[in-house]
């Protein structure tokens, strides 16, 4: 007992003399070989609408009709008759239309819209609002969603521009994850890759619990391939900066005093590891509780990170202290049923679950929580 | 005197040359007999070639017609040693039959092309056409003269039109007609003509087959067979100015006329994809350069353009719509070796990278 409690004093006095471990005083991931490390693009399975399961039928309609199917159920009632034509003989008066007479409320498809026909727990990219309505907890669904910086800019504002499936979904398939294309480049969109549990099947493998997410690392000669949230800064680049610590839009004085909260984006060579910035003097959040992962605050479950250089879903799947903050820590990329898409409810309340998803890096702000 | 004989036998000769050019059914090769029964009562044969003696029951026939039109044309034309229309050739020895086959109502499957008997409105007919008999339904003469007219205006007014090919199909009623004309093999090269066509007559060998037959494209933002088609399939078919074809930002319906294979670049359709597949669907190309089926090292025009017959046969096949699912791969068959569409649209198109 005494040789137990000498253990517990020396291990609370380390802590509390080093302060919460952050920085370059940590050691890298568990699933890290360390900076510089050169990894080829992750191998990729690639999912529906690739390869032999790109099928033109599905979407396309040669003549604006048709009066049977091809031979095999294809979600379609026949006949068919597109009035007016569309443009790229969609099968649909528009895209989204099209999308979503698959992907909506269609039993042994992924359901994007709303809660899940299929049952799911949670979905890894979470769920749209209605159609052509402004959606306070995601992104704005729309069939015309007009030009895409016309949106935002020129006239456009952030809460109402709103989206179509295809603006990030490559409908030819990208080989990569779920299709994810730049919005403004879709030609040039390098390979985007998360990892998918490959004990999964079905409609599991669209379940946050078997999505982890990698990146390529810092280190020189890095291969292009990037983490899901590369396709987020298309749009939300004002959210984001490039340099270890901000610029004008996150940290405008370089002062480590965050403006906007920091967010990890390897194509501008921006990483923010929840253990903080080397030598940052002003460092607030708290690896250790995230790392520990115990508290209520885990009772809505890990908030989604990403580790640099994983180059498999085991070792995305490490915590660590340094993990990655992303997009997709916070937001469900789709939306949630909370408020700006957050992945926990910020109108809990419970005022210990209202902050939870802060709580989870940031306890150290809230040691009276339970 | 000789003279005279050297010109009466130009003149003979002439004459039996116009006689047997042009297709079977028409001209010199048009037996009323075959067709038409004068009694509805024959006991047997007039000892001809091509003799036929069948009556169907049931008559006597308007037209003096040994048959309703369907059952009629095809008691030669089914399972019988001249050109088999309808489902498997039975007896007539083809590999891949430039039309394909029919269906029938009645059949278990009547989803992959033309449906003798239908009395339903041609897909895209614009106004609507109906077969014209309400009795027997959509019948061989909808598309097929019976007697091969040629019509006043047609271009070859010594072999007429293709396959005795109606100049006036569906909601084409008056002028402009819709004429198809075509080469034969012992004519020389003319890229005038709509059909290159590697037979001399309807009795040669290999009359039918599809590897004897290519497609000409005259008029650049043309497809005179594509119009033919249009008679009854009203809205697919067009140029690119045709509202029910383009709209202002590209096509709306495929293109059967005026759309180069790879014109447009980048991930849409690709003229070396498409020469890249050894064994090519049917299009069309100005120069008479289709490429050599086989060939994989193909390098193919930018002029090749799509038209109905790439991806449909005539008559149909045993894929939905009468379409051909190749893969380009292995030799032309009449439905193609193929599980699905993707498979045909990926011999032009490139999207998604394959």
């Amino acid at each position: 007992m005494i040789r137990f409690l000498a253990v517990c004093l020396l291990a609370s006095v380390s802590v509390f003399a080093a302060g919460f471990p952050h920085g370059s005083d940590l050691p890298h991931h568990p699933g890290a070989g360390g900076p510089g490390m050169l990894l080829d693009t992750p191998p990729f399975t690639p999912g529906y609408h690739n390869g032999e399961e790109l099928n033109c039928s599905d979407c396309h309609i040669m003549h604006a009709s048709m009066q049977h199917d091809y031979g095999y159920d294809d979600e379609f009632d026949y006949p068919i008759n597109i009035i007016p034509p569309t443009e790229k003989l969609l099968k649909a008066p528009s895209a989204l239309q099209l999308c979503l007479n698959c992907h909506q409320d269609k039993v042994g498809i992924p359901d994007v819209i709303g809660p899940d026909v299929n049952g799911g727990v949670l979905r890894a990219a979470g769920q749209m609002g209605d159609i052509d309505a402004i959606n306070d907890n995601g992104h704005n669904l729309s069939s015309q969603p007009g030009e895409l910086c016309g949106r935002c800019h020129f006239g456009g504002e952030f809460h109402t521009a709103s989206v179509t499936c295809v603006d990030c979904h490559n409908p030819h398939g990208t080989r990569y994850y779920r299709n994810l294309q730049w919005a403004s480049d879709p030609q040039h969109t390098p390979p985007i890759v998360a990892f998918v549990n490959p004990g999964a099947s079905g409609l599991q493998k669209y379940q946050q619990a078997n999505v982890k997410y990698g990146g390529p690392g810092s280190g020189a000669g890095q291969p292009t391939w990037r983490e899901v949230t590369n396709i987020c800064i298309d749009c939300h680049h004002t959210l984001i900066d490039a340099g270890s610590n901000g610029g004008r839009y996150t940290n405008r004085d370089l002062n480590y005093h965050w403006n906007r909260h920091p967010s990890t984006n390897t194509e501008w060579g921006a990483y923010r590891p929840i253990s903080g910035l080397p030598d940052d003097p002003a460092y607030s959040a708290d690896s250790l509780n995230w790392y520990q992962g115990e508290g209520s605050e885990f009772s809505i479950g890990r908030m989604p990170f990403m580790v640099t250089e994983a180059h498999d879903y085991q070792a995305a799947s490490e915590v660590a202290f340094d993990n990655e903050v992303i997009c997709l820590s916070c937001h469900a990329a789709h939306g949630s049923a909370n408020a700006f898409g957050l992945r926990w409810n910020p109108g809990d309340d419970s005022t210990p679950l209202h902050t939870a998803g802060c709580r989870q890096c940031h306890n150290n702000v809230a040691n009276d929580l339970p | 005197m000789k003279r005279v004989l050297i010109s009466t036998l130009a003149l003979v000769f002439v004459a039996s040359m116009a006689a047997f050019a042009g297709e079977y059914h028409m001209d010199g090769s048009l037996s009323c007999y075959q067709c038409h029964t004068m009694h509805y009562s024959q006991a047997h044969g007039y000892g001809y070639t091509h003799d036929v003696d069948f009556l169907i029951a049931g008559g006597p026939y308007d037209y003096l017609l040994r048959g309703p039109v369907n059952e009629m044309c095809l008691e030669c034309h089914d399972n019988d040693d001249v050109i088999d229309v309808y489902q498997a050739s039975d007896v007539y020895q083809v590999t891949n039959r430039e039309a394909g086959f029919l269906n029938m109502v009645g059949d278990s499957i009547t989803t992959t092309g033309h449906t003798l008997g239908t009395t339903a409105a041609a897909p895209g007919s614009n106004p609507t056409w109906t077969p014209p008999s309400t009795t027997e339904g959509f019948t061989c003469i909808d598309c097929h003269h019976q007697h091969g007219s040629k019509g006043s205006g047609n271009p070859d007014q010594v072999k007429g039109q293709w396959r005795n090919l109606v100049y006036r199909p569906g909601n084409i009623q008056a002028a402009p007609y819709a004429y198809v004309n075509y080469e034969e093999s012992t004519e020389p090269e003319d890229l005038t003509k709509d059909i290159k066509w590697r037979a001399s007559s309807a009795h040669a060998d290999g009359a039918y087959e599809t590897d004897n037959v290519d497609f000409y494209e005259p008029v650049a933002n043309e497809s005179r067979y594509g119009r033919w088609c249009q008679g009854c399939h009203t809205d697919f078919h067009g140029n690119s100015t045709s509202p029910n074809m383009h709209g202002t930002l590209g096509w709306l319906r495929h293109p059967t006329a005026d759309a180069n294979i790879g014109a447009i670049g980048g991930g849409h359709s690709s003229s070396t994809d498409f020469g890249s597949h050894a064994y090519r669907p049917q299009v069309m190309s100005p120069t008479g350069n289709w490429g050599t089926q086989g060939d994989s090292t193909w390098a193919a025009p930018a002029d090749l353009t799509p038209t109905c017959v790439t991806c449909h046969k005539a008559h149909g096949t045993s894929q939905a719509f009468g379409l051909v699912y190749m893969t380009g791969r292995v030799p032309r068959s009449e439905s193609g070796d193929g599980t699905r569409t993707t498979n045909l649209c990926k011999v032009c198109h490139v999207q998604g990278g394959y």
